[in-house]
């Protein structure tokens, strides 16, 4: 599953640690997550697109949705 | 952070993970000094079955009940990839590393006469000690290789 959280992240000019402190886990697990390495858990997601005020689907992309969608 | 500010929806748990780091490593050097020191012969020997029962089953309760606890105490300060690390690494680890233990038990009925003393002439007891010491040893050499993999690939 893609992602936007490194977009995200660079236009509010935040590191990953400082995401990682807010959202309470390791910079390993964000790093993990933005290069697509690991799909972070549904408390986690939740969280995440509550730090940003986005909503999930604005943060990370269902590839499978996306190809039924332009078929 | 200039535009929007961070609000931290939790606080880190850091100090309390390296407690329990430090509790676990103090157990295993307290176990490993204990061993040196019954291999050493320095230990006592206990004759009667009610004694060894009343003095080691406390202690081997006690041991139980403090590891488990840290180890709840120490899963609840690891984020989920931390814990993702361990799962991965006890089911593909821990398995693959039993099964390997399993066939290498099995091989040990093969072994040339020279070296097959070494795990199968003992006591009943030695050798189901010697097979329990396999596959633990198979399984934890398993799970390492699994965790250290899991940690690599997230490079």
């Amino acid at each position: 599953m893609r992602n936007r959280l490194k977009v995200l992240r660079a236009e509010r000019n935040w590191s990953q640690a400082d995401l990682a402190e807010a959202l309470d886990v390791s910079r390993q697990t964000i790093n993990a997550i933005e290069t697509g390495k690991y799909d972070p858990s549904l408390p986690l997601a939740f969280k995440i697109a509550r730090l940003f005020t986005l909503p999930i689907e604005a943060i990370f992309i269902d590839d499978d949705a996306a190809k039924e969608a332009a078929e | 952070m200039t535009s929007h500010e961070l609000r931290p929806l939790g606080s880190k748990e850091g100090r309390r993970v390296r407690v329990v780091r430090g509790m676990l490593g103090a157990f295993a050097l307290v176990g490993f000094v204990f061993g040196v020191f019954a291999s050493l012969g320095f230990l006592p020997r206990i004759d009667s079955l009610s004694s060894y029962l009343f003095i080691m089953g406390p202690v081997v309760l006690l041991f139980v009940i403090v590891t488990f606890a840290a180890s709840i105490w120490y899963w609840r300060t690891i984020d989920e990839l931390a814990r993702q690390a361990h799962l991965d690494a006890w089911f593909w680890g821990g398995t693959a590393g039993m099964i390997a233990g399993c066939f290498a038990m099995g091989a040990l009925a093969y072994l040339p006469e020279a070296w097959s003393c070494w795990a199968l002439c003992g006591t009943p007891s030695s050798i189901l000690l010697t097979g329990a010491l396999i596959l633990g040893v198979s399984g934890l050499a398993g799970y390492a290789v699994a965790w250290i993999w899991f940690w690599l690939r997230q490079r």
